[in-house]
């Protein structure tokens, strides 16, 4: 913990030093460097006898570049991380880069990199620092533009997971990856037309497994190159978009699929249609058998090859989004609608503001046969292609925002969600299917020119689960720097516990400080449609954000 | 360990010049791709804010502007580019969203966070004013109501140098 104060202190020192050489180089485009680095502190002080007293999470991003040449990396300081963040314990330079590019021509990269290839359902490195994720791949990136419309990527090396490298450039104990992917893109009446094909390979020694067969105890011989191939296709209109995506895997027997031998794939297909003033989005996708990690035993969110992102509506409120679906990659046919309509000023229903409508809807089934352990060491057996099985999870929601006078204006929103606690997280608790009914009232009141206050009511009611919640904010915020909040939630009908929470925010230039003192249940924390439990705390939070 | 970074942080402040914008090409709405260093080639400020479809304080601060933007522009010139950073299928969302709030902005999609790396920004919604020549000159986190005015300020402040 010493070590974390003393890095942040020696960073805040030298920024002040560093604020004051702000001057612009002349010169030609290879003399001309930017320099840019920011700080992301988040700190917390545990009054939970269970849990450390002291923990924080700690990174300095640097980069710094000219037209032709970018060198960037980051450390990360997590020596005594954050509740829920144990795994990422360590401390070093964990990303790091040099980058050669010429524009419109294309670039290569040594290091530390992020990809993604189509909408990332065949490959996606990226970076989540609330959920610990960062399967940031180690090894060399080129992407080649040969003429206009076409771009020709290659990549490989080794993903990160947390600090296991020990200092060395690669963990020799794990796997490799590698990409191909061609684009494009082409344009014909004002319309936009692109195709895409991508080939994504992986490499792991064998696990030692044994099994029985006929009786005896033999060795479970694996394969030990995987692959995925996928194409896509992309429309773009002056209004109408269309996007359809295939991805086919080879077997890649996994701890995830109870190591059957047979291949898993996806597709996704959506449509939008959007005018001024209205849109409509419609899509469907069906994943089978596609949990793809470049480490076997991995059945959490390490060592990801791809990233298929929730299929359903991403909630905003803290009621609405209390049990957040997260992707069911092995088995799941999605289903989701989101339309959008913006009621004009001066007509009756739109008033003197205008008003806002959404309507969203998601319906998730798994398929209509799940892979057993029963079918483990085998080819398995593959579900129907359009056979739906039991419910995952579904979720409609409407919402009105409305402008009442120049000082006023609220959002409200009604949300009814199934989510079959079972299935998604592996136990339940007063039932399978938690149904939840929630009702959200969000107000806002300008005081004055400088000075906001914000409201919001929300309630759940459902009989599974912890029963019911309410929630209560006011957030008072007194422009452009301070935003002080208040809150409390409250299960009210079985565990009757409160979870206030007292916060305030200043924002100074790049400077962003926020302190907060007060209790977080025990929950599911998403974003992207990956999910990860994170414990309750107590205690006071801190986090300062910096760029320069 | 701390030396070497200490030492590597000096470097970097003795390079230290006012960030420009990258080079990095991304979507916009329309499909067509757009070269963000080249976002300023007219000569004009502009404004880059950062935002996702589930972000309610970005969708605010956003539709806040939608209400002065006409008389931004008629005054300084100024455009905002807006940039969406939902992943994969929920980036189409962003078009329907777009229309439906009859924005005027230029919206790129960003999945994968290229710019949003590039440019270092951590949350959102994150707003960075660049001047007419590609320098950042300011950037800010979070949203509080009225705190647009400081945002058309600073556009206000890049006209005088």
């Amino acid at each position: 913990m010493k070590n974390s104060f003393f890095f942040l202190a020696l960073v805040l020192g030298t920024t002040a030093f560093a604020q004051t050489d702000t001057t612009h180089r002349k010169g030609g485009e290879w003399t001309k460097w930017d320099a840019a680095i920011s700080l992301q502190a988040e700190a917390h002080h545990s009054t939970r006898k269970d849990a450390l007293r002291n923990t924080a999470n700690t990174y300095v991003v640097g980069t710094v570049q000219n037209k032709y040449v970018e060198i960037g990396g980051r450390y990360e300081h997590l020596t005594q991380p954050l509740p829920g963040h144990e795994a990422e314990r360590g401390h070093g330079l964990a990303h790091l880069y040099a980058k050669v590019r010429r524009s419109g021509w294309g670039e290569i990269t040594l290091g530390d990199f992020y990809e993604q290839l189509g909408s990332g359902i065949a490959f996606r490195a990226y970076e989540d620092r609330a959920l610990g994720i960062d399967n940031a791949v180690r090894g060399g990136r080129i992407v080649i533009m040969p003429f206009r419309g076409l771009t020709l990527k290659g990549l490989a090396g080794q993903q990160r997971l947390h600090f296991d490298r020990n200092g060395k450039i690669f963990q020799s104990q794990r796997g490799y990856v590698g990409a191909t992917d061609a684009e494009y893109r082409f344009e014909m009446s004002g319309q936009q037309f692109s195709l895409g094909a991508t080939m994504v390979g992986w490499h792991e020694e064998q696990t030692p497994i044994k099994r029985f067969e006929n009786g005896v105890l033999k060795r479970f011989r694996q394969p030990e190159n995987h692959g995925i191939w996928a194409a896509r296709l992309g429309y773009t209109g002056g209004k109408a978009d269309v996007y359809f995506e295939h991805a086919t895997k080879t077997a890649n027997p996994n701890a995830a699929n109870f190591y059957t031998l047979r291949s898993g794939q996806v597709q996704m297909l959506t449509f939008s249609y959007a005018d001024r003033g209205w849109g409509v989005m419609l899509g469907a996708r069906r994943s089978d058998n596609f949990d793809n990690h470049s480490l076997r035993t991995e059945t959490g969110n390490d060592q990801r090859i791809n990233h298929l992102p929730p299929f359903a509506p991403e909630q905003s409120y803290t009621l609405a989004a209390l049990h957040p679906y997260a992707t069911q990659p092995q088995s799941e046919w999605a289903w989701q609608a989101e339309g959008r309509y913006l009621l004009k000023r001066g007509t009756a229903l739109g008033g003197r503001y205008g008003a806002r409508l959404k309507v969203s809807a998601a319906y998730v089934n798994a398929l209509d046969r799940a892979t057993t352990s029963q079918e483990a060491y085998t080819h398995g057996r593959r579900p129907s292609y359009f056979g739906h099985g039991e419910k995952l999870f579904h979720d409609f929601t409407f919402e009105v925002s409305k402008k009442i006078s120049a000082s006023y204006s609220f959002t409200a929103l009604y949300s009814h969600q199934d989510y079959n606690q079972r299935a998604i997280e592996g136990h339940a608790d007063n039932g399978n299917h938690v149904k939840s009914h929630i009702f959200v009232y969000d107000g806002k009141h300008r005081l004055n020119k400088k000075i906001t206050l914000r409201t919001e009511l929300q309630y759940l009611h459902s009989k599974q689960a912890d029963g019911n919640w309410l929630y209560g904010m006011a957030e008072l915020s007194v422009a452009p720097y301070l935003v002080f909040s208040v809150s409390d939630q409250w299960n009210s009908s079985r565990s009757n516990r409160h979870y206030p929470m007292l916060s305030v925010a200043g924002t100074y230039k790049a400077h962003r400080l926020q302190l907060g003192v007060g209790k977080t249940r025990e929950g599911i924390n998403c974003s992207g449609g990956v999910c990860r439990l994170m414990p309750a705390t107590e205690g006071a939070y801190l986090s300062y954000t910096l760029n320069f | 360990m701390k030396k070497t970074l200490f030492l590597f942080l000096l470097l970097l402040f003795t390079l230290s010049g006012r960030a420009q914008l990258p080079q990095i090409t991304l979507k916009n709405i329309g499909g067509k791709e757009v070269n963000v260093s080249q976002l300023t080639t007219e000569g004009r400020p502009v404004i880059i804010s950062f935002f996702a479809t589930w972000c309610k304080p970005c969708l605010r601060e956003l539709s806040a502007i939608h209400e002065v933007y006409e008389d931004w522009q008629a005054e300084t010139g100024v455009k905002l580019v807006a940039v969406s950073i939902d992943e994969g299928a929920t980036s189409l969302k962003v078009k329907p969203l777009a229309q439906s709030l009859d924005w005027q902005y230029e919206v790129l999609l960003d999945p994968n966070s290229d710019l949003k790396r590039a440019l270092q920004v951590q949350l959102v919604p994150t707003v960075i004013v660049v001047d007419g020549k590609g320098h950042i000159v300011y950037r800010h986190s979070g949203y509080s109501e009225g705190s647009e005015e400081e945002i058309i300020a600073q556009v206000r402040k890049t006209l005088k140098r």
